[in-house]
């Protein structure tokens, strides 16, 4: 393929506006609107219109805050990995990768604000001095969420904008008008010399580096929310580890997912090819059984203590109410990829998104089985009590998903998926 | 004078920057622009830079002054610590980590600009026109003396 022709390819999806697209978009849209009323319902009646009651007082918003922190280690540490062991098959990867990571902190990040129930005062945690003059408790794992959550999404959002620049040029200068001068405003005066180039690939090695220690550190920290509590099944040396090995496994699934669609609404085909999606795929198939070792540590370890606050749980888990929801997380997680994966003659690209499918609602439903049954059943056996989502916070939860769709819907008319010139200077990988 | 050749086979554009650099022309009087990265054997044309250091430097800056400035706002408003030090390294140490790895950011940004003489007039413009993706234009600049020397170089 010819440098025009894969330039051609690449940005035919910016100038035109198809009818599926628009379909989609309105989709996303109404799902979002819906998403914003319920929570204006919450706004004007407080957060009695949620599941949350004594003693859940986390419930789905921090499911899911969890679950999209967790899809967020996709973009960054995939490419950042790749980036920085130079594996030529990332190419067409990584951008598609950095835009999931930046998308789904933007989402994570509204679920704390939305589970405050005082909105308008989450500045609070911000170390500014407030209208009390009070400054916030360092010590607090809601102060290191803070600190750690908006590290990460301002250095995602440089990660996936640095290599951006020459192909805001590049667009720039194939485009008109007012397009043309913000794409011209976005290459911030790129005229592509040598040591432009040179600071680039300086600055992304660099950041490679950088950035893989912010996002092992933000997943660690979120599992610290849960961790350093005294409470029964998480108070667990392992989940920083565990909660950081399941990100990425859900991140990989996210990411097969997404650039199957991509692949097929875009066109794509001859630069995502079957390479790429069989390495994700044998990627996947290594957190699978890594995501089984930390599940069986953990749950041995609760079991051959035999503490009866944790049986409570664990029981609940295993073999209580909750024992559908846990069985399904296991065959999600382990057995529909480690079949489907495993078996080399099973291995497509249907069998990986099957997979990743099964992965991304097995994750979710860990998430929700660490949060909901240890707060169910706490030490106190009289305190215990059950928690039932609310509509508001589950049309709030299916919005965020559009949400998640609907960034990356504009993303792809704005940008091109690939990177232009990464895919230019080594098209074969 | 600046004097400008494109080049599209790199074994050619690699043997006629040994020969300007034998010529005795420096880094500072050659840029190359194309629309893709160009790799080039070591000592060609090499743009040393101190992207690791001040990146280093920003992380260690940013650390010591959040560190120092929790230090002050928590003897600003006298918390009841039940006998544990204001600041110790556990309960703060993952913040002065996030606001260092945060500093290291800051300072690869702004290497990032610096070195690549972002909002800056460059020293040799690119040419004008629409660029050829495939071709790299190499830009030198010379004395009028030279020209035909330099010239005749580009031309090899």
């Amino acid at each position: 393929m010819t440098s025009d022709a894969v330039r051609e390819a690449l940005m035919r999806p910016l100038w035109r506006i198809s009818r599926p697209w628009l379909a989609a978009v309105l989709v996303c849209l109404t799902m979002v609107g819906a998403a914003l009323y319920a929570w204006s319902v919450q706004l004007s009646q407080g957060m009695g219109v949620t599941g949350l009651r004594r003693p859940n007082y986390w419930g789905l918003y921090i499911v899911n805050f969890v679950f999209w922190v967790g899809i967020s280690h996709a973009g960054t540490l995939i490419s950042a990995i790749l980036r920085l062991t130079d594996a030529g098959w990332r190419r067409p990867v990584t951008r598609v990768a950095e835009a999931i990571t930046l998308f789904s902190l933007m989402i994570a990040g509204i679920f704390p604000i939305l589970h405050l129930g005082r909105e308008s005062l989450f500045y609070w945690i911000i170390p500014l001095p407030n209208d009390r003059l009070l400054w916030p408790n360092f010590r607090s794992p809601l102060f290191w969420d803070m600190m750690a959550i908006t590290t990460y999404v301002a250095a995602s959002a440089l990660f996936l904008y640095l290599p951006m620049i020459p192909d805001f040029a590049m667009l720039a200068e194939r485009s008109t008008g007012f397009k043309s001068r913000v794409y011209r405003a976005l290459s911030l005066g790129w005229i592509g010399d040598d040591r432009q180039w040179h600071a680039l690939e300086r600055a992304m090695k660099i950041f490679a580096g950088v950035i893989l220690a912010i996002a092992i550190s933000v997943h660690s920290v979120v599992a610290f929310d849960f961790s350093m509590g005294i409470a029964p099944m998480w108070h667990s040396t392992i989940f920083a580890p565990y909660f950081v090995a399941g990100a990425i496994f859900s991140g990989i699934a996210a990411l097969i997912l997404v650039m199957a669609g991509l692949r097929r609404a875009l066109r794509l085909d001859a630069f995502l090819r079957w390479k790429h999606f069989n390495n994700l795929g044998k990627l996947l198939l290594t957190m699978c059984v890594v995501w089984l070792y930390f599940t069986a540590s953990e749950y041995l370890t609760a079991w051959y203590g035999n503490e009866h606050a944790e049986m409570a749980v664990f029981n609940k888990k295993i073999s209580g109410e909750y024992a559908p929801w846990f069985w399904t997380m296991v065959a999600c997680n382990f057995f529909v990829p480690f079949i489907l994966i495993g078996v080399e003659r099973l291995r497509n690209v249907t069998t990986l998104c099957i997979s990743s499918l099964g992965v991304l609602l097995g994750m979710w439903i860990e998430r929700f089985l660490i949060v909901v049954p240890t707060l169910e059943t706490p030490h106190l056996a009289a305190a215990s009590g059950l928690y039932y989502p609310s509509w508001v916070e589950l049309t709030i939860t299916a919005g965020t998903f559009a949400a998640m769709v609907l960034l990356y819907l504009l993303f792809s008319k704005l940008v091109p998926i690939i990177a232009v010139w990464e895919y230019e200077h080594d098209p074969l990988g | 004078m600046i004097l400008s050749a494109e080049y599209r086979d790199h074994a050619r554009l690699k043997m006629v920057l040994a020969g300007l650099r034998q010529a005795g022309l420096s880094g500072d009087d050659i840029a190359l622009f194309s629309a893709k990265p160009v790799e080039l054997p070591e000592g060609l044309l090499d743009r040393p830079g101190r992207m690791s250091l001040v990146s280093i430097l920003c992380a260690l800056t940013f650390g010591i002054g959040f560190t120092s400035f929790m230090f002050w706002a928590q003897m600003d408003y006298p918390l009841i610590t039940g006998g544990m030090p204001i600041v110790s390294p556990w309960p703060v140490g993952v913040v002065i980590f996030e606001v260092t790895m945060a500093g290291a950011v800051a300072g690869v940004m702004l290497s990032f600009f610096l070195q690549g003489s972002f909002f800056r007039k460059p020293r040799i413009a690119p040419p004008p026109g629409p660029r050829d993706p495939e071709a790299v234009i190499l830009s030198a600049v010379v004395s009028d003396d030279r020209e035909d020397e330099i010239q005749a170089i580009l031309l090899t």
